[in-house]
């Protein structure tokens, strides 16, 4: 029996804030359907945290109004919203145990031995948790907690304030493979706020991209990956090559060779953006020639940042499994898959 | 190095060792005896009373100062918190003098002493040790758990009492328990007042024809009592310790609640406690300053016993410092069993009654090494055993700051691991070092019972000398004393208020 909530469709209409003379938000609007996890992404100081306290109810927008399944919840204090919240660095209560944390915010007849023990099963730990303290815990079994406290409640809709980011890298893998089970499995709305890209692409149904407390973009994550709305979103959302580019007729003209298009552009000169994945090392003579100005090797993948031939123009590569490239050498490029072009 | 460390602890200790070894010279009935008697028994009342009372008083009065100043949005919150740490500065023993000099203006004729008196005086100046810890608690939980407990549906009162004042609550028992251990170590404001204590009864045994089996029995009690009070008190500084280990995180301004219409009797007790415990003294002490500054060659006095403060309390506080150093080293760069049992030992003598260990040491001195009885040295041997743990806490904070790596990164640079001590830790350390010998030289300066006990005949501080004068009852000789007393002890008291100052930034 896990706790299963009721609807939870959260719509932001047009929500503005300013701190004195610095606004954070400007006019966002943002749908997150029942049932689904929407990741807020965007780089320090984009607003995003902001948006979350005004979702939780700790911060009243300027402008705008926040729904949850169509009422409007703008001015309801946060402890009558039906919202779960997971901290940074978890926010459990240092003088509870773990068992009395998860109690806390369980209805008065469900404080029971029994519920503590099924919300910590669902998040796969072990009924001896609930009597040991906050700080005997790893910080993923924090978080888990946490999690695990928040969904007691059954709340139509969770908010994660970077919840892993204070997790080492294969700690911080895990404990969001099991968050995301959980929510999938209890059908919670979430909204995961956080400034890691691949956190966000990973994690979500729907990545919504926030820069200078502005909406980008909104859409499913390999959307977002595939056709960002514009150069900076590409940029942020992964590493990018952006070459100048010609385009006619679906294709753009560039140093790398001639390259289809994903995206409807206008015919002219444009910035072509291509993956470093999506460039092919070959030997040269085949593809157009490059010279190898810098190589890192990582192991599972190598790196090259490559000088175009006759070109003023450097790309950088990507290679799964291969050899590490020397410094100096010179290899073949080719272009696979589509690029994206954006007029000036 | 742990050689040395546990010879540091050992001087430091010696008194308290030696107390307990004497303790042992005397058949078990005849101390039983002492201890269980009639005397005893009203001392013992009385003590515990004044204890239990002055504890009471403080925890109300500094929690209810540290909530108005961290949780409310009352006006002038922060001058409040500035007022409200200042009787830190005063000596107990200088604010029984300040009420007893007013009581002479007021009701000339008349004595204010008594239990009712000791509390009131006590009180005032011992509110702050709840005072500052509770602020320190209550502004150390986070927005993040607040939020957390909104976010679970608890509204702000609620999460107020649920979630913000239960973790200060470790603080807050520590603090009062502090309390405890200060009104039972007190001497000097208890014998101005003439109320009959344990402490007061030690020190009679001492002056009055040397009682030793009374002395020792009476200190072996006062030293078990304040012992049980202090393990107890370890244990909730732990707990708080370990609270603020879970980080406060998240932003945002910390939750305020709004008292409205109470906020002007709140206001009006709030500074009526302020007034009470520095205006009243403080007054009559202006007062008679004036008046005893007036006379010939009382400056010339004040200035003598002033020289004679700083030199024995600079000795005090070098010899503490260099106990200290070595130690503090050890017990950072260690962890091993035996760092943390000399780190535990160290701190054993924190705010031990300084009559039990000056009456241990006089009898050292007497039998044990009568050449230096009489002698500055025993008096500085005190000061080690007493504020030892003092300038412990900033050494090892320094000595933590100075990590191992960059001493070993010097050895690699082909210094000697003398040198790299001594050019790149000893370096590093330094400030630490140097605030820890200023504190303990400023509270040596405020120590009363023990320069009393051990001070070379015709030797006088500006601590002795008010103590006699008032003694005599010559408010106006004795006045000049308590003003420098006052102005020297509010220099460590002003750097921990605003250390909680910037805290709260």
């Amino acid at each position: 029996m896990s706790p299963t909530s009721t609807a939870g469709a959260l719509h932001l209409q047009g929500v503005s804030h300013s701190y004195g003379n610095h606004q954070v938000l400007h006019d966002v609007t943002l749908t997150c359907p029942a049932g689904t996890s929407t990741a807020i992404v965007g780089p320090s100081g984009s607003g995003k945290t902001s948006l979350l306290r005004i979702v939780a109810g700790f911060l009243r927008p300027d402008a705008g109004t926040v729904e949850l399944d169509d009422a409007d919840i703008t001015a309801r204090p946060a402890h009558r919203r039906s919202i779960g919240l997971v901290a940074q660095d978890g926010g459990l209560f240092p003088h509870l145990s773990v068992g009395g944390n998860i109690s806390f915010g369980l209805p008065r007849g469900q404080r029971t031995r029994r519920r503590v023990e099924e919300l910590l099963d669902l998040v796969s730990l072990t009924p001896d948790y609930a009597s040991r303290r906050p700080d005997q815990l790893s910080g993923g079994q924090q978080q888990r907690v946490a999690l695990a406290r928040a969904l007691g409640r059954s709340p139509q809709i969770i908010l994660l304030d970077e919840p892993f980011s204070a997790l080492d890298a294969g700690l911080r893998e895990r404990t969001r493979k099991a968050v995301q089970r959980v929510l999938r499995s209890t059908g919670t709305t979430a909204l995961l706020v956080t400034h890691d890209q691949d956190e966000a692409l990973s994690f979500a149904d729907s990545v919504a991209v926030l820069q200078e407390g502005s909406l980008r973009q909104a859409g499913a994550p390999e959307d977002i990956y595939s056709l960002p709305a514009d150069l900076g979103t590409a940029q942020f959302l992964g590493e990018a090559v952006v070459l100048e580019s010609y385009v006619s007729q679906g294709s753009a003209e560039c140093s790398l060779g001639t390259v289809p298009l994903r995206n409807e552009a206008p015919t002219g000169f444009a910035s072509l953006l291509l993956r470093p994945e999506q460039i092919a090392v070959t030997a040269p003579g085949r593809g157009v020639l490059g010279l190898v100005l810098d190589a890192d090797y990582f192991g599972h993948d190598t790196t090259a940042l490559v000088r175009i031939h006759g070109r003023e123009e450097e790309v950088r590569v990507r290679q799964l499994n291969a050899e590490p490239l020397g410094v100096g050498e010179t290899i073949g490029l080719q272009v696979t898959g589509t690029g994206v072009a954006y007029p000036p | 190095m742990g050689i040395l460390a546990c010879l540091t602890t050992g001087i430091a200790l010696l008194p308290l060792f030696y107390l307990v070894i004497r303790a042992t010279d005397y058949p078990a009935a005849d101390f039983l005896d002492v201890v269980f008697s009639a005397r005893s028994a009203r001392l013992a009342s009385t003590s515990l009373a004044l204890t239990a009372v002055v504890t009471g008083l403080c925890l109300v009065i500094g929690v209810g100062m540290a909530m108005l100043v961290t949780r409310t949005a009352i006006p002038l919150r922060r001058t409040l918190a500035v007022a409200a740490a200042l009787p830190l500065a005063v000596p107990s023993y200088v604010a029984a003098f300040g009420w007893q000099s007013m009581n002479q203006l007021v009701n000339p004729g008349t004595t204010f002493e008594g239990f009712l008196a000791a509390t009131v005086v006590i009180t005032t100046v011992t509110y702050p040790y709840v005072f500052l810890p509770a602020a320190a608690a209550l502004m150390r939980v986070g927005p993040a758990q607040e939020e957390a407990a909104r976010a679970l549906g608890r509204g702000p009162v609620n999460t107020f009492f649920t979630v913000t004042v239960r973790q200060a609550a470790p603080a807050i028992t520590s603090g009062g328990l502090l309390c405890a251990i200060y009104v039972i170590a007190d001497f000097g404001a208890v014998s101005i007042l003439r109320l009959d204590t344990f402490t007061r009864a030690v020190f009679t045994s001492f002056s009055m024809g040397f009682d030793r089996l009374g002395g020792i029995a009476l200190s072996s009690v006062l030293l078990v009592l304040t012992m049980v009070v202090l393990l107890v008190e370890g244990r909730f500084r732990r707990t708080s310790t370990r609270y603020a280990a879970i980080g406060p995180g998240g932003s945002g301004p910390a939750l305020r609640l709004s008292i409205g219409p109470w906020t002007a009797p709140a206001l009006t007790l709030a500074w009526a406690v302020v007034f009470t415990s520095l205006v009243v003294p403080g007054t009559a002490l202006a007062y008679w300053a004036y008046r005893g500054v007036s006379t010939p060659g009382s400056i010339a006095e004040v200035a003598g016993a002033f020289g004679n403060s700083l030199w024995v309390a600079a000795l005090g506080a070098g010899a503490t410092t260099l106990l200290a150093v070595p130690l503090s080293v050890y017990i950072a760069r260690r962890g091993s069993v035996i760092a943390r049992s000399l780190e535990r030992l160290a701190y054993l003598a924190h705010s031990l009654p300084g009559v039990v260990i000056g009456l241990s040491v006089v009898m050292l001195g007497i039998s044990v090494v009568p050449a230096l009885y009489q002698t500055t040295w025993l008096l500085v041997l005190a000061y080690c055993t007493l504020m030892l743990p003092l300038a412990l806490g900033p050494a090892v904070a320094a000595a933590l700051s100075a990590p191992p790596e960059l001493e070993e990164a010097a050895r690699a640079l082909g210094k000697s691991s003398l040198t790299a001590y001594l050019r790149v830790t000893l370096p590093l350390m330094a400030p630490g070092i140097g605030s820890g010998f200023l504190l303990v030289m400023l509270t040596v300066i405020k120590e009363l019972p023990a320069t009393l006990m051990l001070r070379p005949t015709g030797f006088d501080t500006l601590a002795t000398r008010l103590w006699t004068y008032t003694g005599n009852e010559s408010l106006a000789a004795a006045a000049p004393f308590a003003v420098l007393l006052v102005l020297l002890a509010a220099i460590p008291a002003w750097l921990m208020i605003s250390r909680m100052l910037k805290e709260e930034k």
